[in-house]
Parts: structure tokens; C-alpha cells; sequence
């Protein structure tokens, strides 16, 4: 019985008879593109602007190859993760889960591991199921950030009474303490700004100093201011790929500076992720929204759920959303596919906001659930 | 170097004669229709041997390829829309005689396969067509496992649920693996 569909399957495709296709031609488009690659500029995605009419409008990712990676390199962490007290979720993880020596408090994902906070502040990095210490950070709002698709995390170490910002490399274990820019570079402590860790794009930090949000390049440390002043801890609530979430009176905007934002229909701002090639942006609310980075527009999604949000990507074109139906009902990860706006359960039965609440719940953004 | 352009092309030649004709099967299956099998096969190839020095192991060239198909089909029905042309049109009228011939069941799966979602079809068709572990499926598809494991289950269900009394055409362990 259960051969009925392979044997269909099988039997369809081999009705179908095709030539064999021209070798020459194809190496000769192939040798093009080795050509194009070797003299494209840019590398991997990167923003650029795209004037229509004589207005800069939203910036639009470029691509670099498509063409998928050959095997060989090894796979990062699972993206579909959920922490509850001292275990770590996911299906994807080794036998299902990761029992840790510390309750998670807020944690985040690199290409590499996870790096968690705990109840007492304290900043560990998890690596192929090993914890190490790498630093502290405020135990009452822990707050990481990190770039899901590259090795680097980062939090505001304030517990000696001098804040400043650090950064690790999971793949080195090395961690970078930022507290020493130049006069005028910054004080993270100056008047009018406290300090806040906006978010890590590649090798690039968003944080606020006495200027207001700057971005830091992590490897020369020099600073370029982004947006001064910067009011509130929601300034920048994303980045990816150069293009920067910026939360306003009325919203979202998305732009590589405030000047080129173009706000988002239906926004009303607060935290928020982008997809891993910049393409899409969702943003944290009771109603799981989505938007083309491209167009500006929302995309709907088929959602049943009274409550959900968008918190994170499964990769370029899989959402992750928080679903529940009521208060006490039981919180379910749900997959939505973008553009196609289709969605479907990925995780369900967790347990009601409630219940896990009480345990300690967590979703890889970086932040306590509800903080 | 050109040395080395020559031999890859030696070895690109053999492995298109060798692989090609598996690989514009499972392209069929993914598309549903010939020629847009034939462009896929051929975007693919193109890109396989433009990677081809990469492909430090040239007996990964096929997954690579396989890679390439799966989601360059995935890519070109979601800018083209058809996905959603597709997943929200209407499933073709049921067989009605419940036990009809095989030649009439294997149309009317075909019609149910050809009107699931782009990322579902390709699933199956990796899964039960080209016996692909979870774990391969989703490296060729370029998601995490979990995804291929719910693209699956939902294309399966949707396929029994169009099937209604022929849903025996379906591996039905399958649709009770949950997570």
C-alpha cells in the first residue's frame, strides 16, 4: 500500500522521454557566469539604493550567486528552538533537546551555537551541547543580540558600574570588550542616551552612545553615528544586510539611514526580525505581520490564531510565528511561507503564556518573552 | 589552467550523459510539465559546472544539481505565483467509481500533486520519488528539517483529503509522524 505513491511517482516520470542536453552550450553559459562572478562587485547581499522617478525609495537587496553552496561545510544550529527553564527545544536538536546546567532567562542563535543569559546575569555560550562562561549582563533585563547567519553575539556588560559593550566570536570563543573609544567616539554612559545594544549585522555593532545610535565597525572600532539623538530603547530594532529597522512615531521604517526609511504600511513599530537575504521584515505584535522589504507592503498571511507574532526565520522565505488562540490555550510555533502567505503548525502543545511563564520561556530573540 | 578547463569538461560531458535523464525526471515531477523541465535541467547544469571547480568531490556534483533544480523550480513558481495559483485553485473533480483503473488513479494523483504548493511537491517528490532521508531532503531544499517534515505532512494530507475513498494511494504511517 505504501508503494502506491512511489510506484505512481515512478511510473509518470519515466513516461516522459528527454534528450540529452547540449554539453557545449551549457559550458559555455556556464564559463559566462564564472566570468560574471569573478568580476561582480559586490559579495554575498548588500543594500543599494534604487531611485524610480527622480526618489530614492526603499533599498533593494542584490544578490550575489544563487547558486547553492557544495556540501561539506557543517550545518549551523537549528533556527526552530524554544527554551523552557534549564532545557533547550527543538526538533532539530539532538534527540530533541539540550539539558543545560543554567535556566535561560534570554538567548539568541549564531552560525555556530547559542549564547543564553541566565537569572543571575550571567552570559554563557553554548557550543555542540558544551557550556562556557564569556561574560555578564543585567540579570533583571538580560538583552543579546547576535547575527543569526554569522559567528558574532553581543551584550551591554554593565556590573563593574562602567558599561560597555561586548562582543563575542563563537567560532573563536574570543570576546571583545568596546569601552574604550577615542574622545568623542562615544560614551555609552553619556547624558541624554544610556546605553543600549541595538543589534550586530555581520561585522558591524548597532549600540547607543552619548551621540545616539552609532554603527561600529567591530574590527577597525571605528564609529559612525546613525541617528542622533536616540530616544528610546526601540530606535533600531533590526538590522540585516545594511538595511536598518527604524522605529518611529509612526512605525517602521526601513532604510540604511532615517533620511532614505520608507515607512511601513500597517506598522506600529516595536521589535521586529528580517529574513536572512533582507527581503522580508516581521515585527512583533499581536497580529503576525509581514512586509516585502522591496515594496513596503504588507503580505497577508493565513493565520487562524487570535494571538500570534512573528518573531524569527526558519530561512529566506520561512517565517516563524507564535500562535495562540486564548489565554489558556497552548502556544504553538507556526511555519508561514512567504510570499505564498500559507502557514502551518511546525510545533504545537506547548504549553498556555501562562504555564510557561512560570517556567521560564523563551524564543532565540534575545530578550525575555514579554520584556 | 586550460588544462583544467578541458578536463572539467571531460568530466562535466560524462556526468550530464550519465545523470542527466534521472535528473529531468525528477525535474518533471517537480514541474508537471516537460519543457519547463528541460529549462530547469539545463539552469541547473549551468549552474553545476559553473561551480564545478568547487565541487572538490566531483560524486557530489548530482546532489549539487539535484540542489540547484529543487530550488531554482521552488524560485521560479514563486516569482511567477504560481504557487498560490496552484495551491488555492480547485482540486480536480474526484474519480467517482472508487475503485477505477490504475491508469485513472495514477491521473488522479498526478492532478492532486500538480495542485499542492511548489515546496510541498518538491518534499514528495524527494522523499518518496527520489528516497531522500529528512536530513537530505532538507539540504537539498535549503530549509531545516522541521520545514521538510511539515511541507510533507501537509502535503500529504491535503493529498488524502482531495483522495477522499482512494486515500490508500497514501503512505499513511507517514501522515502520523508528528513531532
Amino acid at each position: 500500500m505504501t508503494e502506491k505513491l512511489k510506484n505512481l511517482l515512478h511510473d509518470r516520470a519515466s513516461a516522459v522521454d528527454f534528450a540529452v542536453p547540449d554539453v557545449d552550450a551549457l559550458t559555455r553559459a556556464g564559463d559566462r557566469r564564472r566570468r560574471r562572478r569573478a568580476g561582480a562587485v559586490v559579495a554575498g547581499g548588500v543594500a543599494v539604493l534604487v531611485a524610480v522617478g527622480g526618489a530614492v525609495v526603499l533599498p533593494q537587496l542584490v544578490g550575489g550567486d544563487d547558486s547553492p553552496q557544495p556540501a561539506g561545510t557543517p550545518a549551523p544550529p537549528p533556527a526552530l528552538t524554544w527554551a523552557s527553564g534549564q532545557t533547550l527545544h527543538g526538533p532539530d536538536l539532538p534527540g530533541g533537546q539540550v539539558a543545560l546546567q543554567h535556566d535561560v532567562r534570554a538567548y539568541v542563535r549564531t552560525s555556530t551555537g547559542f549564547v543564553l543569559a541566565d537569572s543571575d546575569g550571567t552570559v554563557w555560550s553554548l557550543v555542540d551541547g558544551a557550556e562556557t562562561r564569556v561574560g555578564s549582563t543585567d540579570a533583571r533585563a538580560p538583552h543579546l543580540v547576535s547575527d543569526a547567519e554569522g559567528t558574532l553575539a553581543g551584550w551591554l556588560d554593565d556590573t563593574s558600574g562602567h558599561p560597555s559593550y561586548v562582543v563575542l566570536d563563537q567560532s573563536s570563543g574570543d570576546t571583545t570588550t568596546y569601552d574604550n573609544q577615542a574622545a568623542g567616539a562615544g560614551d555609552p554612559a553619556g547624558p541624554g542616551s544610556s546605553p543600549y545594544f541595538y543589534a550586530i549585522d555581520g561585522h558591524t555593532a548597532y549600540w547607543r552612545d552619548a551621540r545616539g545610535a552609532v554603527a561600529t565597525d567591530l574590527d577597525t572600532r571605528k564609529a559612525t553615528v546613525i541617528d542622533s539623538p536616540a530616544g528610546s530603547d526601540l530606535d533600531i530594532t533590526a538590522v540585516k544586510l545594511g538595511l536598518i529597522a527604524f522605529n518611529g512615531e509612526r512605525g517602521t521604517s526601513i532604510g540604511t539611514s532615517p533620511a532614505d526609511a520608507v515607512h511601513l504600511k500597517g506598522s506600529f513599530g516595536g521589535p521586529g526580525a528580517f529574513s536572512p537575504d533582507g527581503r522580508w521584515f516581521t515585527e512583533d505584535a499581536d497580529e503576525a505581520k509581514l512586509w516585502d522589504d522591496t515594496t513596503g507592503q504588507r503580505v497577508k498571511l493565513d493565520l487562524e490564531y487570535n494571538f500570534a507574532s512573528g518573531y524569527g526565520w526558519l530561512d529566506d522565505h520561512t517565517l516563524l510565528v507564535l500562535g495562540q488562540d486564548g489565554w489558556q490555550d497552548k502556544l504553538a510555533i507556526v511555519e508561514c511561507h512567504v510570499p505564498a502567505g500559507d502557514c502551518s503548525p511546525a510545533q504545537t502543545g506547548l504549553g498556555s503564556f501562562h504555564q510557561l511563564a512560570k517556567e521560564g520561556f523563551a524564543l532565540p530573540v534575545g530578550s525575555r518573552m514579554g520584556q | 589552467m586550460a588544462r583544467d578547463r578541458t578536463q572539467d569538461k571531460t568530466e562535466f560531458a560524462e556526468f550530464v550523459a550519465a545523470r542527466s535523464a534521472a535528473l529531468h525526471r525528477a525535474a518533471y515531477l517537480m514541474v508537471g510539465d516537460r519543457s519547463l523541465a528541460q529549462d530547469l535541467v539545463q539552469e541547473a547544469l549551468t549552474k553545476t559546472y559553473a561551480a564545478w571547480p568547487r565541487l572538490h568531490d566531483k560524486g557530489n556534483a548530482e546532489a549539487y544539481t539535484r540542489k540547484a533544480i529543487t530550488t531554482t523550480a521552488i524560485s521560479w513558481f514563486r516569482r511567477k505565483g504560481w504557487s498560490h495559483e496552484r495551491s488555492t485553485a480547485e482540486p480536480p473533480e474526484q474519480a467517482t467509481t472508487g475503485h477505477a483503473d490504475r491508469v485513472t488513479q495514477s491521473a488522479w494523483l498526478w492532478e492532486c500533486l500538480m495542485a499542492l504548493p511548489v515546496r510541498q511537491r518538491a518534499s514528495i517528490v524527494l522523499r518518496y520519488y527520489e528516497d531522500l532521508t529528512e536530513a537530505q531532503t532538507a539540504e537539498t531544499m535549503g530549509c531545516a528539517v522541521g520545514t521538510v517534515k511539515s511541507q510533507v505532512a501537509a502535503g500529504l494530507a491535503k493529498l488524502r483529503q482531495q483522495l477522499g475513498e482512494d486515500a490508500d494511494l497514501l503512505p499513511l504511517d507517514t501522515l502520523t509522524t508528528g513531532r
